[in-house]
This record gives C-alpha cells, sequence and structure tokens, in this order.
C-alpha cells in the first residue's frame, strides 16, 4: 500500500487543484480530527456499559497505538517545508496511520448494529487516501 | 442494543461524516495552516496522555 499512496495522493491533487504538500497537510488535520473523535467515541461506549475495564483497556491498548501514529503524522506534514518534494518519511507515517485506524475500525466491526458505523469509517478512510475494501 | 449504545455509535457516525465534509470543505480552498495542525497535535497529545494513564 506505501508504493500506491503518492500515486492515489496525486489523483487526489489532480482533482482538488491543490499542491501535493496541501492535500497532505489536509490529510493529517482530518486524520487528527479523526482519531480524536474515534477516542472520544470509545469513552462514550465504554460509559454506556456495553463492555467491562478490562475490555476497554485492550481497546484503549489500540487507540492509543492509533493517536501515536496519527499524532506523528501530522508532527511530519506540519514540519514539511514548502517547496520541497514529498518526504519518504510523511508517506511512511501517512501510511502507518492508515493502519492504525484500520485496526480501530476492526474493533468497531464487533459491535452489533454498526454497520453505518463501518461504512462511515470506510468513507472517512477513502477521504485519507486509503480506500475502501470490499 | 440499548438506547444509549445506539446514540454513541450514531454521534460516531456523525463526527466521521462530518470530517469527510470539512475536507471536502478545505480542498476547495488551501491546505491546512501550522497553526490548525499544531491545535490538533495538541489535542492528540492530550488524548495520549489520559489512555497512557490508563494503560498504566
Amino acid at each position: 500500500m506505501k508504493r500506491a499512496l503518492p500515486f492515489v495522493l496525486i489523483v487526489l491533487l489532480v482533482g482538488c487543484g491543490m499542491t501535493v504538500r496541501d492535500t497532505i497537510r489536509t490529510t493529517a488535520l482530518v486524520a487528527g480530527t479523526t482519531a480524536h473523535d474515534l477516542n472520544n467515541a470509545e469513552y462514550d461506549l465504554y460509559a454506556t456499559g456495553v463492555y467491562d475495564a478490562a475490555k476497554h483497556k485492550q481497546v484503549g491498548a489500540t487507540i492509543l497505538t492509533a493517536l501515536k501514529d496519527v499524532e506523528a503524522f501530522v508532527a511530519l506534514a506540519q514540519a514539511w517545508p514548502e517547496h520541497v518534494a514529498f518526504p519518504a518519511t510523511v508517506a511512511d507515517a501517512l501510511a502507518k496511520a492508515l493502519t492504525s485506524l484500520d485496526a480501530i475500525a476492526n474493533i468497531v466491526k464487533g459491535v452489533p448494529g454498526s454497520e453505518k458505523l463501518m461504512a462511515n469509517i470506510a468513507k472517512a478512510k477513502a477521504m485519507l487516501g486509503g480506500g475502501e475494501k470490499k | 442494543m440499548s438506547e444509549q449504545l445506539i446514540i454513541a455509535l450514531l454521534t460516531l457516525a456523525t463526527s466521521l461524516a462530518k470530517n469527510a465534509e470539512q475536507l471536502i470543505g478545505l480542498a476547495k480552498q488551501h491546505g491546512a495552516t501550522d497553526e490548525q495542525l499544531q491545535a490538533v497535535r495538541d489535542v492528540l497529545k492530550q488524548d495520549i496522555i489520559r489512555r497512557e494513564t490508563e494503560q498504566g
């Protein structure tokens, strides 16, 4: 997937008329917001009593990894200087962030009645350049 | 499934849809600014600290 990402993002760029840097930085902003929202949503789910503290800790470990990966991606996107070609480190960080968001989606998939939620996660991932697996 | 759980799931679905809308809105204008990226990093760092504390 890492090798395909630059191509996917360039297609996105052509579609929007932005520079690659602008596109990646916007993607980073949305990825960060999405990770934060998923984090909050998990606390909301836990508060409903749908699962116990042990499960919350287990799910929390996956979310913690995602938060760290996404924050690292946002940091690299923020540090990307203008007029500099797409750094490989940013592409790698983006791929890692998408993988982490996938891991959260896999957990949510197990919650009964979450089909609509999964559809929205898939949509968010597609917007972030991760494509949709069907 | 409890009513609370349904509400929580719907809230998350709405929030993710809003993110997609935000991206489209931003894409039509300019890339994210340094300030916007810093703000989201600050929020994520707080989330990370809370989760790390829970994990022990």
